[in-house]
């Protein structure tokens, strides 16, 4: 069983600082390319919030050998897929096609590392504002609660926090991004030396070593680096928000402070949200929905970043039942276990279920390249797969009533949204 | 080195792909499998798709079919709910329950070590669920509840009213899965037992598997497992009541929205195999990818939205066509009519460099829609829904690049007629009204969540 989740993969580094990892892999006949740029939103300026997600956008207009639309449209020509993704900490942008067009994949995607900026022009730039704008509008303003997250990074994170400000950006600081800007950004950010390129599946190591050094060697570094150094965080006290919006249900939000990425406790929080809610029989799942039956919902999950980390809970509340009730339940419950940990049994549902969701997550050959990127990133090792599941098998009722003392036992925020009419 | 990059590379030879093959039996108490093996990791995955979708749902009781997936798996044998869900957890086994228009599907994913122990959890399920009133109570609430939060959701208002539009009153396809208000209140507990005495059957059910195992190691297992479910009663066949769908413009107000959810389209015949390959290779071209007309004009040249797309859903018996977009409310006519002129645009006909294109694109991705388990249970299931002959697949790339461009041209020419349409806006009323200007021989109703007309419009 272990072997599956090893993975042999071969990494170098080209004269420019362009890290390449390979990965032999032969069940079907596809290759996937994915490019992982260390730059995310926590990279905005404080006025160009957006800056990084509108720049993803700018890599999909063409490039010098590339015109407009023709980026999507070779690769889907040769019966590949293709996509790009911000996050906090990094862009990525990724290709899966059949193996035989690998080097159009790489040649599009050099183009853009190297030969970007001589092809930007300003009705590129207006149209992909108003598209991100289009976007904003779709995926949050106009979504029943879609505000919520951003409220609550705005209200967790200090002034100057990389994570303050949503990935998206405000629509103001969009519609003021200028040709320059994207400029500035991408020669700041968008050079080989900061970035790691995965090629996985179906491919000859040699052959893709040549076609790596063909086009990608010849284009030029830089020697910018951006220090984040984040503000410290910590609440001093409970920080309690009250929205009325379009909605029929109330809902709930708690947000504690916790770990980045990897610290020691991150595995730890991820097996308690999912002990917390992750089934029917988790304990806030139980108790709150199944046989209370005063919640519609309850999630609670970890996010672990490169700069801080934070551990959510949510629960939508019943036609008619109160908020308060539900948050009575919540605390009563995390006392419980910070009293008295939690048992074996639950231990194992979830380490069981973390298992077979690593073998199951095998199943993609270019969520397999990302993974190698995710892992490289934050490791500097692309194979972490045993390690990272030995980290969650680690995991002991002791560490977790540790984690409800040091981090939900402390301060927190809490935003509660209500429908702005009785209905 | 200088390389010369102004030349898009060309690809190595062709590579070879070969359609896996699928073995299909029957068990002795008449339930169908089709099997896929596939041994590039210890897994498994198999739904029992059972004919007894939301269509079965009778016209006062909608959402019947919906509540019986929702309470299912509330306890089956020995296991209460809780206990039920903590067997499967134990063995680190994926399992799910989801209803549609046309099927219930269980779906059950487990590593192989566990094949056996999990077999007979999902067996239990089938065979011996609890389906207790008090559960019932349970999952009833919890289903009105998802109906109250439903109305938030502008995409699937506007989804959920244009197929009451498109699909009359009494059309098996009008009404959401979820079902609506009056409907769920009207369900009983006896309703729900019936509906899984009636349906719950094994030559009603269709199990599709792929997994890293030989077939007939799994026709050993079933035996001993789904081979011994018995039949209680005979199906009755669904009745269809032909329809004819609602044409006209309808707004269903949402107030404060920032942004107008619009459906426009109109109902389609089930999917026929003779012309089902042209018609997929022409909505490429319209809708049916980011490079296609639609999305191109809308989002890359006009801005104002973040995607738009057209689509062909098939169902079992019937099916509909249509082009979706959300834009800001100031942009609705616009959106609207650009949507209106491309459909009149590509009844002129396509060009040879757009068949090709698209022709190409779907052929070479084709072996990427083999990947995973779930690929292969997702091709096994469509070919229950729309009975597929056995080689549909094997021959899939080859009809595809058979079609020829005045087929594709005479297919345009006939399907898309713009005064047949229906067109569902979700949106700010008041602010709408302002910035709609009149569209020729289209009417303007105003109708509530469920597709209702109100009266003072």
């Amino acid at each position: 069983m272990k072997n599956i989740i090893d993975i042999n993969y071969e990494k170098f580094k080209l004269s420019n600082g362009l890290e390449v990892i390979l990965y032999e892999n032969a069940a079907l006949p596809l290759a996937a390319v994915n490019i992982w740029y260390k730059a995310g939103s926590a990279n905005d300026k404080k006025e160009l919030t957006g800056m990084a997600h509108l720049f993803e956008h700018m890599m999909f207009q063409g490039s010098l050998n590339v015109p407009k639309e023709m980026h999507f449209k070779y690769i889907q020509e040769a019966g590949g897929t293709l996509n790009g993704s911000t996050n906090f900490d990094r862009t990525n942008y990724y290709e899966k096609l059949p193996a035989n067009f690998l080097e159009l994949a790489l040649w599009l995607e050099s183009d853009r590392m190297g030969f970007l900026i001589p092809t930007l022009t300003q009705e590129k730039l207006n149209n992909q504002i108003e598209v991100v704008k289009n976007e904003r509008l779709e995926r949050y303003d106009n979504q029943p609660y879609g505000l919520a997250w951003e409220i609550i990074l705005k209200n967790l994170y200090p002034e100057g926090h990389p994570y303050r400000s949503p990935v998206i950006g405000y629509l103001e600081n969009i519609s003021s991004i200028t040709l320059d800007d994207v400029k500035e950004f991408f020669q700041k950010y968008y050079a080989p030396s900061n970035a790691s390129l995965v090629i996985a599946g179906n491919i000859k190591k040699e052959k893709t070593k040549e076609l790596v050094e063909k086009y990608f060697a010849e284009i030029k570094s830089n020697t910018f680096t951006q220090l984040i150094s984040p503000p410290p965080v910590q609440l001093d006290k409970n920080i309690i928000i009250h929205r009325k919006e379009n909605v029929q249900l109330e809902r709930i939000y708690f947000a504690w402070h916790t770990v980045k990425a990897f610290e020691k406790e991150d595995a730890a929080l991820d097996i308690l949200a999912d002990i917390l809610s992750g089934s029917k029989n988790s304990r806030l799942y139980k108790s709150i929905v199944f046989e209370k039956e005063i919640a519609q919902d309850v999630f609670a999950s970890h996010f672990g970043g490169k700069y801080a980390g934070y551990f959510v809970i949510v629960s939508t509340a019943k036609p008619g039942k109160s908020l308060g009730e539900i948050k009575n339940e919540i605390f009563s419950e995390l006392n419980k276990i910070q009293k008295e940990g939690v048992n074996e049994k639950e231990l194992l549902k979830s380490k069981n279920g973390i298992k077979s969701s690593f073998i199951f997550s095998m199943q993609n050959i270019d969520s397999i390249a990302n993974q190698l990127n995710y892992y490289n990133y934050f490791l500097n090792e692309p194979n972490y797969f045993q390690a990272d599941l030995a980290r969650y098998e680690s995991v002991s009722s002791d560490l977790i009533r540790n984690i409800l003392s040091n981090f939900l036992n402390k301060p927190y925020e809490e935003l509660r949204i209500s429908p702005d009419k009785v209905k | 080195m200088i390389i010369d990059r102004s030349k898009k590379p060309l690809p190595e030879d062709e590579i070879a792909f070969k359609i896996p093959y699928i073995s299909e039996f029957t068990l002795d108490n008449g339930l169908r499998v089709l099997f896929i093996k596939k041994d590039t990791l210890p897994i498994i995955r198999m739904s029992l798709v059972v004919n007894a979708g939301s269509k079965f749902d009778p016209p006062n009781k909608k959402g019947l079919a919906n509540l019986l997936a929702f309470l299912i798996d509330e306890g089956a044998g020995k296991f209460n709910a809780l206990e039920l869900s903590d067997e499967f957890e134990l063995l680190g086994t994926s399992f799910s329950v989801s209803c549609a228009q046309d099927k219930i599907s269980l779906t059950v994913q487990t590593l192989k070590e566990n094949l056996v122990k999990s077999l007979e959890l999902f067996n239990l399920v089938i065979t011996q669920p609890k389906l207790d009133l008090s559960d019932f109570e349970r999952e009833k609430r919890r289903a009105f509840t998802k109906l109250l939060q439903y109305k938030d959701n502008p995409a699937a208002v506007a989804e959920s009213v244009f197929d009451s539009l498109v699909f009359n009153e009494f059309h098996p396809y009008s009404s959401k899965v979820l079902g609506t208000e009056s409907g769920v209140k009207n369900i009983e507990h006896t309703n729900v037992i019936d509906f899984y005495d009636k349906l719950f059957v094994p030559f009603n059910s269709t199990l599709v598997a792929a997994g890293n195992l030989e077939s007939e190691e799994l026709l050993d297992i079933l035996n001993s497992t789904l081979g011994r479910w018995q039949s209680k009663t005979k199906q009755p066949p669904l009745q269809i009541s032909a329809s004819t769908g609602a044409k006209g413009i309808y707004i269903v107000n949402k107030e404060n929205a920032v942004q107008s959810e619009i459906i426009i389209g109109y109902q389609t015949a089930a999917l026929n195999l003779n012309n089902y390959y042209s018609l997929f290779l022409l909505n490429m071209i319209l809708g049916g990818q980011f490079s296609s007309r639609i999305n191109l004009n809308l989002r890359e040249e006009k801005g104002i939205t973040y995607g738009a797309s057209s689509n062909f859903d098939y169902y079992q018996h019937g099916g509909k066509f249509s082009v979706s977009t959300s834009v800001s409310v100031g942009d609705t006519h616009l959106a609207v009519t650009e949507i209106l002129k491309e459909l009149n645009l590509i009844r002129i006909g396509i060009t040879d460099d757009e068949l090709t294109f698209s022709k190409t694109s779907k052929i070479r991705l084709y072996p990427a829609g083999f990947e995973t388990y779930p690929h292969l249970t997702g091709k096994l299931f469509n070919m229950v829904t729309h009975s597929f002959p056995m080689d549909f697949y094997e021959t899939y790339t080859a009809k595809i690049s058979e079609v020829k461009l005045n087929e594709v041209n005479l297919a345009a020419a006939n399907e898309f007629n713009t005064d047949k349409l229906c067109i569902v806006i979700v949106s700010d009323r008041d602010k709408l009204v302002k910035s709609l200007k009149p569209l020729d021989s289209f009417s303007i109703h105003e109708v509530d969540h469920e597709g209702n007309p109100v009266s003072n419009f």
